[in-house]
């Protein structure tokens, strides 16, 4: 009797299937009709029967959820330090308008209205933040190259990594509008000053109590904000160091794991090598 | 969407599918516009200099209309390239193409 090679390669997991839906199908339709046709050939073929059909989409397959947690943990810590960058900036521009009243008492003096004064104080501030975004921009592409110059092969699930417009874009928006946002209470702050009193004191602008409360209330935000991180960071290099001792059943030191591709002709399925 | 086999007895929720079984499917199913395998093996490269050995893939022809990502330069397999007996013919990535423009040039 001959042995039926078929039945014997359909428990042979060797390869991976990838599908495209047709445009009205739901992956619940998809897989509802895929567990009649899988129940159908577990009929035909008994060795399959424990077998059915599971669809993933290509997002699960390949991001999969856990390292989508991952990301976005990573992307509000950046948020949290671009915040206390931009608390930090906004706390400068404050200090500075205390000492820009003069400047802009003398502005005011000669008839610019506090619009136009407003609007020079935050395109100053968005220029400076585009500045900043410029600088940081070629952080990026210095360390892209750094990775891709470093990093071993097949490390990441993707053989480069590169400049995303998608994400340029959404930094050239942040950077603006953090620029524009967190400049509006020094803008505002400078604006209001009482310029007879300015003027008259000279050179020396009194920044005021609600100054101080804004600026203490930022330094506060600030210390909340690096704490919370202190404490991310904290817990996991712990966890990275608790990875490093965790005992996985036996001793990894001196082993080495490799596969070998052996061609068919030589050493047949059917195990018997020539 | 991935279309991989399961088996709850054994505990796998996920996992690779066999080749007649993805025959099959491909014959059974109407949910999918393409189906589309993708085995793993391994490719010498020789001719020029130094044969190289790579991890590959064997794949569907269809596994470019799945994805949706045309070839860079050149063409991707037609259907008759499928079928046994047809040459052998490879798709290669824009790295290694650009390693093999340098190597010529030098």
């Amino acid at each position: 009797m001959e042995a039926n090679p078929a039945k014997e390669i359909r428990l042979s997991h060797t390869i991976q299937t990838y599908g495209r839906l047709k445009k009205n199908v739901s992956r619940e339709k998809a897989q509802a009709e895929m567990d009649t046709v899988s129940a159908s050939m577990g009929r035909q073929y008994p060795e399959i029967r424990d077998w059915g059909v599971h669809l993933v989409s290509m997002f699960d397959t390949f991001i999969g959820s856990e390292l989508k947690t991952r990301i976005l943990l990573l992307f509000w810590t950046v948020i949290l330090v671009m915040l206390i960058a931009c608390a930090n900036i906004a706390n400068l521009l404050l200090a500075r308008s205390a000492a820009r009243q003069n400047e802009i008492a003398i502005r005011t003096a000669i008839g610019a209205t506090r619009a136009q004064l407003v609007r020079q104080l935050l395109l100053e501030s968005v220029m400076l933040s585009l500045v900043g975004g410029t600088v940081g921009f070629a952080g990026v592409v210095w360390s892209v190259h750094i990775i891709n110059a470093t990093l071993t092969q097949n490390v990441l699930p993707v053989p480069k990594v590169e400049l995303d417009a998608n994400v340029l874009c959404f930094a050239l928006a942040l950077t603006i509008l953090t620029g524009l946002v967190f400049s509006i209470a020094p803008a505002w702050r400078t604006v209001r000053a009482d310029i007879n009193s300015v003027l008259k004191q000279g050179a020396r602008g009194s920044s005021g109590r609600i100054s101080h409360r804004l600026r203490n209330s930022l330094a506060a935000v600030e210390l909340a904000i690096a704490t919370v991180l202190l404490v991310g960071a904290g817990l996991f290099i712990r966890s990275l160091l608790n990875l490093e001792g965790v005992r996985v059943g036996f001793v990894p030191q001196g082993l080495s794991t490799f596969q070998l591709a052996p061609p068919v002709t030589k050493y047949p399925l059917d195990g018997k090598a020539q | 969407m991935q279309v991989g086999e399961k088996n709850d007895k054994l505990k796998l929720p996920i996992f690779g599918s066999s080749i007649l079984n993805f025959a099959s499917w491909r014959e059974q199913s109407q949910s999918f516009e393409a189906l589309a395998g993708v085995g793993y093996s391994n490719y010498t490269l020789s001719g020029a200099g130094e044969p190289e050995q790579f991890s590959g893939n064997t794949i569907s022809p269809v596994l470019v209309r799945v994805l949706g990502i045309p070839p860079l330069a050149g063409r991707a397999f037609t259907d008759e390239e499928e079928k046994p007996g047809a040459p052998a013919v490879a798709m290669i990535g824009e790295g290694l193409w650009k390693r093999i423009q340098r190597r010529k040039s030098v």
